[in-house]
């Protein structure tokens, strides 16, 4: 009878809480070098029954200006084509048979990896994905195929009232870096996108100087390690990326109404500004958004769905568009004449909880769901590596909250709600959007038909 | 209230250890069913009614089951405020049931089992309170199918293949059936199929057998009446071949979709046909020799994705479900004809033994490396309830999956070759018909 489905629950974990890998006995995690000098970060885990390695590619493409496209044809291309001397459909039906588990994840900053096998199967995969890093064959008609359909896709999903209001904000909040249009990527950037753009791309994208792994698995460290230099062994030299500079960034404290006259249903989206992610475990965050609309009596849903009977539910989450980057949003569907009250409740009960904090009731609830989750995932490879590798790209210390359960079974709901008031923003400074066929459904600061004519809403 | 299909076969999390751990409990209450299946990867443990009765057996106005799902789940919950902040819950409807959910620790299982028993009672709500739920419906609609621009395709398509009625029934209804239901109608489905014996219980978690059983005794013995198992509705077909066009201004995409209902020459048990059809579909799906995707996609740049899927509808009946979209250059009818001649070609040649072996095998081994088996246990057992079967331990359905013979899936392929009901559709077809 609630709304949000948590079946992603443990890899949104993993990313808040960084290195947070629960585990009632500390695991030892091993820093090891392999034979051709690739770093890496192991916790070996015998009983466990599959190897999961993780890895990312640092990379400041966006903020230099480079064509948004290209990481995201580029990965799939990589991942979908063939490499090294298998072709498309061989090396699919050889990672097939070894039921192997891999993804190739293009975003701003990092080009992530995945690869999760059994040990018997290690080898063959390490070889595999060796093959998709350092040769991919780029091949000229699966580059016109995957441009297409990615073409197809954006086409269908920019018309959408949710994407239509993730680009407002990210327009309004992040104008006019040019990372912005990673965020939101504009059809025509993908219908002038080149192959040799991305082969340029994967040249200067996939290389040891940016490289960053992290594994974990039954494999005693020796073994291991002559996996990740099977893996990554054959990656050129290249020089280092720094991390990229802050952007200034300011939210616009505006209502905007996005007027889609075609579409016969309403979508408010609201987003302020968090702080950027600090060296600590971020799991504070969770506890907030999880009061917030973590089932039907969640303050938002108690407030919209149960008490103005205006929607079937409301979302609240973080949007991590970058570590830089980041968004507390609440999203929902309203019924278009209860618009503004829904406002007015959704104001309430979000500024109840930054102003008061977590009562000892949800506080304690909310712990113990968390709990739950993190002694299931304790112990598992891909959630103990995704974490260190997380830990590792923003700059926490790798062992930092390695004693998680133990952490949060002690942790306050006065440490909670202090973190709550010092980095939620105020409601009034947070940009509304309201997606309507209803031009008249509030009073706005101002009406746009498209979400690129967003700059007289800054005035 | 998660509008899901279930499916077998997906997130797969198993463990290879051998213990048995699926309790069959039924003798100790009145349900239909019940089972616990022992699992401590988790300190909780999850309870699950389902009522056996879905949107595809159900009659009357579209959509009832799940507006019913609504009122009765509000009527079972909405009467405990204590700990309800703690409380994980969930209801859904699917085609072949509908499936309440709780959560919580050990200590919690009787509160939990006996919420779960006023699923039975007929919802006591206000009326107005029954008349605005109408509106969350919409508002859940509006939030999963208003911008899908597949919709109306989908449901022209599913009424040409299994309308009127069964599955070409929509589960949520249509916008303006929504605002229109009945209330009384309503209560009226909950007494017919809300009944202990058209219900089945499924607890997995970390408790004892001998504590569930209890607990289930306790909370699921005592009624007055278990009620009957509605009878659902039979349907047939006739071999035909029906064409249709769609025109979907909404999105960019040519697609061409098919659908095939196909009679069985003797009938099999639901949960091996389910079994046979999934492994074929794997089978269609893969890049090796013996599949569609492989001379489709990848050796002849015909079509740039490809689906293959079979639903199984009774021991005598599945249907083929195929779609493609073409790639550049390719029309809709080259794509039609290609895909036609490599069923042929299957049906003739038959599947190759390392294929038949590879997908077998990564089958069999998905579950030899999982981390966790608890997800991959629950959705086995949820799929066997709504087969109408017992609920088997992995080790079993391991067993079953090694048992699987080529020639059980080529004389699927070669049914499959053969006479039925066809629904092909175009959607945005740019070539001269």
């Amino acid at each position: 009878m609630k709304l949000p489905a948590r079946s992603l629950v443990l890899w949104v974990l993993s990313a808040l809480l960084g290195s947070a890998t629960a585990n009632e006995m500390p695991v030892k995690v091993l820093d090891l070098t392999t034979s051709s000098g690739i770093s890496y970060s192991y916790v070996e885990l015998p009983e466990a029954k599959s190897v999961s390695i993780f890895a990312a590619w640092r990379t400041n493409w966006p903020e230099n200006g480079r064509q948004p496209a290209a990481p995201y044809v580029g990965t799939e291309l990589m991942f979908s084509g063939g490499a090294g001397e298998r072709d498309a459909a061989t090396i699919g039906a050889d990672f097939q048979a070894i039921d192997g588990k891999a993804e190739l994840i293009p975003a701003p900053h990092f080009i992530r990896a995945y690869l999760g096998v059994g040990p018997d199967d290690i080898d063959e995969a390490a070889g595999i994905a060796s093959d998709v890093i350092t040769a991919p064959m780029l091949d000229a008609r699966w580059f016109a195929r995957i441009k297409t359909t990615q073409a197809s896709n954006l086409q269908q999903n920019l018309g959408m009232q949710s994407n239509l209001a993730s680009r407002l904000i990210h327009n309004m909040v992040f104008s006019p870096a040019p990372i912005v249009g990673t965020f939101s990527l504009a059809p025509e950037k993908l219908s002038t996108l080149d192959l040799d753009t991305v082969r340029i791309w994967q040249q200067e994208t996939f290389h040891r100087g940016n490289l960053s792994v992290a594994a974990a698995g039954p494999l005693p460290a020796a073994r291991m390690t002559e996996v990740i230099e099977q893996m990554f062994g054959k990656l050129p030299s290249g020089p280092a990326v720094a991390k990229a500079a802050s952007v200034a960034a300011t939210t616009p404290a505006k209502l905007v109404l996005l007027h889609t006259p075609t579409v016969g249903k309403s979508v408010v989206s609201i987003a302020g500004r968090l702080p950027a992610l600090r060296a600590e475990p971020e799991i504070e965050v969770f506890f907030a958004t999880m009061a917030l609309s973590d089932g039907e009596s969640s303050r938002l849903n108690a407030a919209v769905r149960g008490d103005l009977r205006a929607s079937y539910g409301m979302q609240a989450g973080v949007s991590n568009l970058t570590h830089e980057h980041r968004l507390l949003m609440f999203e929902g569907e309203i019924e278009g004449p209860k618009i503004k009250p829904a406002l007015t409740a959704i104001r309430n009960a979000y500024e109840n909880l930054r102003l008061n904090g977590l009562t000892q009731e949800e506080f304690e609830a909310i712990r113990g769901k968390i709990l739950t989750y993190i002694r299931a995932a304790r112990n598992q490879p891909d959630f103990i590596a995704s974490s260190m590798l997380e830990a590792k790209l923003s700059g926490m210390p790798i062992t930092k909250g390695l004693n998680l359960l133990d952490n949060i079974s002690a942790m306050t709901r006065d440490h909670v709600n202090r973190r709550i008031a010092r980095d939620f923003p105020a409601f009034d400074a947070m940009v509304k959007i309201v997606v309507t066929p209803d031009e008249k459904a509030v009073t706005a600061d101002c009406v746009v038909q498209d979400p690129d004519a967003f700059q007289p809403c800054l005035k | 209230m998660r509008l899901i299909q279930l499916i077998l076969c997906f997130t797969a999390l198993f463990c290879a250890k051998a213990a048995a751990t699926v309790n069959d409990i039924s003798g100790s209450g009145q349900l239909s069913g019940a089972w616990f299946i022992e699992n401590d990867e988790m300190d909780r443990v999850d309870a699950y009614l389902i009522v056996r009765t879905g949107e595809f057996e159900a009659e009357g106005t579209e959509g009832l089951s799940h507006y019913l799902e609504h009122l009765v789940w509000q009527h079972a919950i909405g009467l405990e405020s204590e700990g309800k902040l703690a409380r994980d819950t969930n209801a859904f409807t699917s085609g072949h049931s509908v499936t309440y959910f709780l959560a919580g620790d050990a200590a919690e299982l009787n509160n939990n089992l006996r919420i779960l028993s006023r699923v039975f009672e007929s919802p006591r709500l206000p009326e107005k309170f029954m008349l605005e739920e109408r509106k969350i419906v919409h508002q859940e609609y509006q939030l999963r199918f208003t911008e899908w621009p597949w919709l109306d395709a989908s449901n022209k398509f599913e009424n040409a293949l299994y309308g009127p009625g069964f599955r070409a029934r929509s589960i949520i209804g249509s916008p303006d059936e929504i605002l229109r239901f009945d209330p009384r109608e309503a209560i009226a489905l909950h007494a017919k199929t809300h009944v202990p014996a058209n219900a089945a219980l499924l607890v997995i978690g970390k408790a004892t057998p001998a504590n569930v059983r209890d607990l289930y005794a306790r909370n699921f013995k005592s009624f007055a009446s278990v009620g009957e198992r509605p009878a659902p509705p039979r349907y047939g077909f006739q071999e035909n071949h029906q064409l249709l066009v769609a025109a979907i201004e909404k999105i960019p995409i040519q697609r061409f979709i098919y659908a095939k209902r196909l009679r069985l020459p003797y009938p099999v048990p639901l949960a091996r046909l389910t079994l046979l059809t999934n492994t074929l579909s794997d089978i269609l799906m893969s890049t090796r020799k013996g599949s569609l995707a492989k001379p489709m996609q990848y050796d002849s740049f015909t079509a740039s994705w490809v689906d293959a899927a079979f639903d199984v509808v009774s021991e005598n009946e599945i249907t083929l479900r195929f779609s493609a979209e073409p790639d550049i250059g390719v029309s809709l009818n080259h794509l039609q004809a290609k895909f036609e001649s490599e069923m042929a070609a299957l049906a003739e040649e038959g599947i190759p033994l390392p294929t038949f072996s590879k997908i077998v095998g990564q089958s069999r081994k998905q579950l030899q490396t999982l981390e966790l088996k608890r997800a991959r246990q629950l959705s086995l057992a949820l799929s066997r309830i709504n087969l109408e079967m017992s609920p088997v331990d992995l080790e079993q359905f391991d067993q079953e999956l090694a048992s699987i013979t080529r020639k059980e899936l080529e004389d699927i392929l070669r049914v499959a070759s053969g006479p039925g009901k066809v629904i092909v559709m175009y959607a945005n077809r740019k070539e001269t018909q």
